[in-house]
Formats: structure tokens, sequence, C-alpha cells
């Protein structure tokens, strides 16, 4: 079963999005900003990151830099996740290290694939 | 109008429009599981209310240039008529038979509307204070 650790502080987005993951078969470990998922992620090695960028403590991309600078998390893929529809934002994600991006309101099919995609490269490599 | 630049509007907009489709998406998918004709109906309603809201956003707020008064006075008109349909659809309906697994999340699409509603009301007081 894939870890996914979801890195959210919005309680409503964190609640509907982990439930319709764990319905899908994913385990799922919540962070509620920035440093507590830089944290997680160190201790905890899931296999994959959603990434909210608009975060307290430690922002999504700054927590992004972090993860990606460490070797140890360097290899976990971070998709991010935003409410910001704008290209700027895609291309501020990527450039911060994040593997890929995905806007809010969440499609869930989209998104299902995106991580499908990121976990099978991340197993290849 | 409250000193919000298209970024940060959208983003105010979009978070509980997010809410609204996530938890309705959430009823139907638990509706069909249970085979529950009524919430499925139910749900179906406020998640097309909540894609109108997301077309009503993208649509009309492609640019700075829609940030003018007047066109955001008829944006916020068709926001209120749609949140009334997501607020009555929302209401929980005694002939489900699985009524008391879902009150949770209809509570939320509520909140969220009610949210909604409060935010465009604060940019409107804001606006004839202004």
């Amino acid at each position: 079963m894939p870890k996914i650790l979801l890195v959210e502080d919005n309680e409503m987005n964190r609640d509907m999005l982990s439930r319709r993951l764990v319905k899908k078969g994913y385990a799922v470990e919540l962070a509620l900003d920035g440093a507590q998922g830089i944290e997680l992620a160190r201790t905890n090695h899931p296999d994959l990151i959603l990434m909210d960028m608009s975060l307290p403590v430690i922002s999504g991309w700054d927590a992004t830099r972090q993860l990606k600078a460490d070797p140890v998390t360097h290899p976990i893929p971070v998709l991010a996740l935003t409410a910001h529809a704008m290209a700027a934002d895609r291309d501020q994600a990527l450039a911060a290290g994040c593997d890929d991006y995905d806007t809010k309101p969440i499609e869930l099919a989209r998104l299902l694939e995106k991580i499908e995609a990121l976990l099978s490269r991340s197993a290849a490599q | 109008m409250k000193e919000l630049n298209l970024r940060s509007l959208k983003h105010e907009l979009r978070t509980p429009v997010n809410h609204i489709l996530g938890y309705s998406e959430l009823l139907l998918e638990s509706a069909q599981d249970a085979g529950d004709d009524t919430l499925m109906t139910q749900a179906r309603g406020i998640h097309s209310n909540g894609r109108k809201l997301v077309e009503l956003i993208d649509h009309n707020l492609a640019s700075d240039e829609h940030m003018e008064t007047a066109r955001m006075g008829e944006l916020w008109a068709g926001f209120h008529v749609i949140l009334d349909q997501i607020m009555k659809a929302s209401t929980p309906n005694s002939t489900s038979q699985w009524l008391g697994s879902y009150t949770g999340d209809l509570e939320k699409i509520r909140r969220a509307a009610t949210q909604l509603t409060a935010f465009l009301q604060d940019l409107d007081t804001s606006s004839h204070a202004s």
C-alpha cells in the first residue's frame, strides 16, 4: 500500500482528500504545516508527498526546497497542490523542486493519474 | 471594493468552492456505494452547482480588467443565486435511509457556502464604505 504524506493546513481540504485517498487504497499521513511536513518526510519516508503551497510556519515552496536539498528526502516525489490556477504558480512550484503540479478544486481522477505516474517513475529509479 | 488582487481573490473564492465540490463528490461516492438514490440526486445537484461556481470564477476573473466594480457586481449576483441553491440542496433529506452517516458532510458543504456568502458580503460592504 503506497504511503502518501499530505501536507495541508486547511482542515476541510485535509479531511476530504485524505478520506478519498484512503478509499482508493493509499495509506495517508497528515502534516499541518511545512515544518511538520519536512519532519515527517525525514522520519517516515513516504512514497510521495502532496504539498499545499500556501502553508504556515514554512511555505510549501520552502519546504520542497529543503526536502530536495536533503539526500535522504530528495528521491521522494513531491506533487504541489494550490488553489492559485495561474501559469506562474506552476513554474514557481517546479522551480522549487516539485515533480508535478495540480490545482484545486481537485479532480480526483486527474490527481490519481499524476500520483500513479510519479509512483511508477520513482519505483523505476 | 476590499483591497484584493486577482490572485488573492481567486484563492479566497476557490477554497470554499473546493470544499463544496470535494464533499459533494464524497457524498456521491457514498450514495453510489449504499445505493441511496435520494442522496445521489442531492449530491449531484450540489456538485453541479459547485461546477457552476468554478465556471463563474474562471470565465469572469480571467484578468485584472475583470476586477471592475460593475462586472464584479454581476458576478456576485450569480454567486448568490447558486449559493442559495446549494444551501437548499444541502439540507439533510429525511427520506434518505442513510441520513445519519452523511449529516457531517452536508454540514461541511453548508459551512463552506456560508463562508463564501460571508466573504462576498464583506467585499460588498467594503465596496460601499470606500
